[in-house]
């Protein structure tokens, strides 16, 4: 037998395989359709129940609401810190680390300096009024 | 900065309710999808499963777990793989309900002191034998071509069994049929191959 008509026989024997298969599939009960629409069935709602469920869902609208919180946490606490800078204590605090004296001269009275601190601070605006 | 902020945060729950109904119809979408892909298949994989565990009510629960792994794990997956995927996993059940059902068996037999209570029986010869009267078409109608050849299928090692399945009966292409297997598009010709050799030879000339 050549290599061709074996692959026709085949062939044919590969169409009628499928023809009984199908028949069979064809006489297939009422009950037994029916058992299978309701494995189906459930089987959809395994698929419903798990995208419910699914977290990605609230991905976008979390994503999107924790960055408006961040965001307006750091908008309303841009302003206290800008103020915080204004007075000047985060720079006093600089000029005292930084100052060629020594650390240990503000060590020596530490109350006096504290009095001069509040004096010049209760002055400040006085000066401020002054000059403008 | 504030309004912009302000309008951001409004517009958030406008987008989310947008993207929801988006996401709602795309998963309906999914779910008539599946719905078609199941119904479609189920009654032809439910024949191919009781061929492979001869037995209605258990392939009916394998099938039924197939769907449910199907729909529940890879409805994401794109439509075109569902094929391939689906019979992966109606494969792999069958395999495990095989298995099961070996491991039951040895059980028994050690329990009934080796008699042989398995109900793994040859197919009935008489049922199967072909009637001289009816034609090919009268024995394809009554199911008794389709009996010879589940009781030859029965004989063939698993994998042509496999093989000749998913490409004679289901009509999957090598590429899918390799992939439903895990196995190379090369073992998937060189089973079916054999397979169809060994049914032809078993079922002669004169089937169906």
């Amino acid at each position: 037998m050549s290599p061709m008509q074996q692959d026709d026989e085949d062939s044919v024997f590969h169409a009628q395989a499928r023809a009984a298969f199908d028949a069979s599939v064809a006489a297939m009960d009422g009950s037994t359709r029916s058992k299978l629409n309701q494995a189906r069935q459930r089987a959809l709602g395994a698929t419903r129940r798990a995208d419910r469920w699914l977290p990605r869902a609230w991905v976008p609208a979390g994503a999107m609401a924790s960055v408006a919180v961040v965001g307006l946490a750091v908008f309303l606490a841009l302003p206290s810190m800008s103020h915080h800078g204004a007075d000047g204590l985060a720079l006093e605090d600089t000029e005292i680390l930084t100052a060629s004296e020594g650390i240990d001269l503000y060590a020596e009275d530490p109350e006096f300096f504290e009095w001069a601190g509040g004096t010049v601070e209760s002055q400040a605006p006085a000066a401020a009024v002054d000059h403008g | 900065m504030s309004a912009t902020l302000s309008a951001a945060f409004l517009a958030v729950p406008e987008r989310a309710a947008a993207m929801n109904a988006g996401r709602t119809e795309g998963i309906l979408d999914q779910s008539r999808a599946m719905d078609r892909f199941l119904a479609d298949v189920e009654r032809r994989a439910l024949r191919i499963a009781e061929i492979a565990v001869r037995d209605r009510d258990d392939a009916l629960d394998i099938v039924q777990d197939a769907m449910i792994q199907l729909a529940s794990r890879y409805v994401d997956r794109p439509e075109e793989e569902w094929r391939a995927l689906f019979y992966r996993i109606l494969r792999n059940r069958i395999y495990d309900w095989q298995r099961r059902r070996k491991v039951r068996g040895r059980v028994i037999a050690w329990w009934t002191g080796g008699v042989a209570t398995d109900d793994d029986e040859a197919p009935d010869l008489i049922e199967s034998a072909p009637s001289p009267d009816a034609g090919p078409d009268a024995r394809l109608e009554s199911g008794q071509a389709m009996r010879q050849l589940e009781a030859a299928l029965s004989r063939l090692p698993a994998r042509q069994a496999e093989a000749f399945m998913l490409r004679s009966f289901e009509g999957l292409d090598v590429a899918e049929t390799a992939r439903a297997m895990g196995c190379s598009e090369g073992s998937v010709k060189t089973h079916h191959f054999r397979a169809t050799q060994a049914l032809r030879a078993e079922l002669g000339e004169h089937w169906p």
